[in-house]
């Protein structure tokens, strides 16, 4: 068998080659994202000091739907004339067709939190340039715990046929720590919470990550198996 | 790297013997690739080469086998049984049409074939092989279906390289000009795969499929959607690959299409064997 981290950068090449031709998921969660700050800006901004405990939630809860979509998205390019099939059937690790698509869910994240941020900042007048250390360091290690169990389950939704329901049924209730870890921490970052006042945040993320991780490895054979 | 070298050079002889003993019929390929192993003598590179393309040999040789077996085969989907106690045999050199109506369980018995669904009781042998103990032996499943398991928005260069490259085959893109001469993937092969036509799909979705020279071809329905011509160029590949020594099932509800090129023929009802196995 091929090994894990060649095949998984093998696919990952694969998954890029076709974001970048087609550019669907990082243009359509984009803009979902932007259209959900700017509806939640219209009617949540009333003042800067409100606009401070709103914009966690506004920004976490774009996070999540465009990571959904974008998840959702990445696993039916699978199941477009079934190439799933011939995937599971190739001899390389299952792992590596997980890790692939995690990896490059949480590119495709990273791009438009990118962007996202940005409109947070304009928006809800934040100054990101004071809190951009810490925020991206939360940013990133909440999208990562996000894609590792989004995609782990999301991948069921190429086998179900009640996708949209497996997602919102499963992937939600599962992703729940990181998101809620993301937001509180951003939450007290923005009212003025230092560093070091976060790393507890940030310890509790890094080892959610790490679990989620093992486990989409170890989980994703047998959850694709029959 | 001593070890390498030793190997890739006493390699190639050892690996000749091994099939000579098992007598395949695969052995002219063999030799034909043995002697581009040993090929010129030169540099590293094509030491690593050569190396890298006995090992793929040894692999084969180890995990060979020359029929596929099913017994007992009981697959529960809820209270729903979709296969009930079926055996069959696929032997090499033959190509094994199973036929049925709608939800007589053809394609649950061909998912179980392709290591993609585990049977509720029963077994799969691969030869002397369990393929669930032996997770290297989806490397010489080669599946067709209806669909054609491309990716749509690559070409169908782009997906013969990937396929080629998960696959670990020596020499990509010799493999490809093979392939490409093969199936007349000709200039739209550059384009594409959502851009092709139901016969173009099928071509490059043969390619795909036959590129690793599988010892097992499963084919699912492979003959809806396609014209005549289509369905010819499907029977000549089936008979190459028969020639070839492949052990080939072909699920199908097109009789016509059994009769044209099945060795044998089992016919399944409610998910049982309906018949014994009779010639075409």
């Amino acid at each position: 068998m091929t090994g894990l981290a060649s095949s998984t950068l093998l696919l990952l090449r694969k998954e890029l080659q076709i974001e970048l031709r087609t550019r669907e998921i990082v243009v359509t969660t984009g803009l979902f994202a932007t259209l959900i700050a700017v509806l939640a800006s219209l009617s949540f901004y009333v003042d800067p000091d409100s606009a401070l405990r709103v914009a966690p939630g506004v920004l976490w809860t774009a996070i999540a739907f465009a990571g959904v979509l974008a998840m959702g998205r990445s696993w039916s390019r699978e199941r477009e004339h079934d190439v799933i099939r011939a995937l599971l059937l190739a001899p390389v690790p299952r792992a590596a067709i997980y890790l692939s698509k995690a990896i490059a869910s949480c590119v495709f994240l990273f791009i438009v939190e990118l962007v996202l941020l940005v409109e947070i900042a304009v928006l809800y007048n934040i100054a990101l340039g004071a809190v951009l250390g810490p925020l991206l360091a939360l940013v990133g290690l909440g999208t990562i715990g996000f894609c590792a169990a989004g995609t782990l389950f999301s991948a069921l939704s190429v086998k179900s046929r009640a996708r949209e329901m497996m997602l919102a049924v499963v992937v939600f209730p599962v992703v729940t720590p990181a998101l809620l870890c993301g937001v509180v921490g951003t939450r007290e970052l923005f009212l003025g919470a230092t560093f070091s006042e976060l790393t507890g945040w940030l310890a509790l993320l890094g080892a959610f990550d790490l679990a989620l991780l093992a486990a989409g490895i170890v989980l994703f054979d047998p959850l694709m198996a029959d | 790297m001593a070890e390498d070298a030793a190997r890739a050079d006493a390699g190639p002889i050892l690996a000749v013997t091994a099939l000579l003993e098992r007598g395949t019929k695969e052995i002219e390929v063999r030799l034909h690739v043995e002697a581009r192993t040993i090929g010129p003598p030169n540099p590293r590179r094509k030491e690593r080469s050569a190396a890298a393309e006995t090992d793929v040999i040894w692999r084969r040789v180890a995990l060979d086998f020359d029929r596929v077996q099913t017994r007992d085969l009981v697959k529960l989907y809820g209270s729903t049984r979709a296969l009930a106690s079926v055996g069959i045999e696929l032997p090499a050199g033959r190509i094994t049409a199973i036929e049925g109506a709608n939800g007589s369980g053809k394609s649950t018995l061909l998912q179980i074939l392709a290591l993609q669904a585990r049977p509720t009781r029963g077994e799969v042998r691969f030869g002397a092989h369990d393929p669930v103990r032996v997770p290297e032996l989806r490397a010489t499943i080669g599946l067709l279906a209806h669909a054609a398991l491309l990716y749509p928005d690559l070409t169908a260069i782009e997906n013969l390289e990937l396929s080629a490259k998960l696959y670990a085959l020596p020499d990509v893109p010799r493999t490809i000009a093979g392939m490409r001469e093969r199936f007349e993937l000709g200039a739209f092969a550059e384009r594409q795969v959502r851009t092709y036509s139901r016969g173009q799909l099928q071509r490059v979705a043969l390619a795909r499929a036959l590129m690793h020279t599988p010892r097992l071809l499963l084919l699912d329905e492979p003959s809806t959607g396609l014209d005549v011509r289509g369905v010819e160029r499907l029977i000549t590949v089936m008979k190459e690959e028969r020639a070839r020594g492949a052990i080939i099932a072909l699920v199908t509800h097109d009789t016509s299409l059994a009769e044209a090129c099945a060795d044998a023929r089992i016919q399944l009802v409610s998910g049982r064997v309906a018949a014994p196995e009779r010639a075409a």
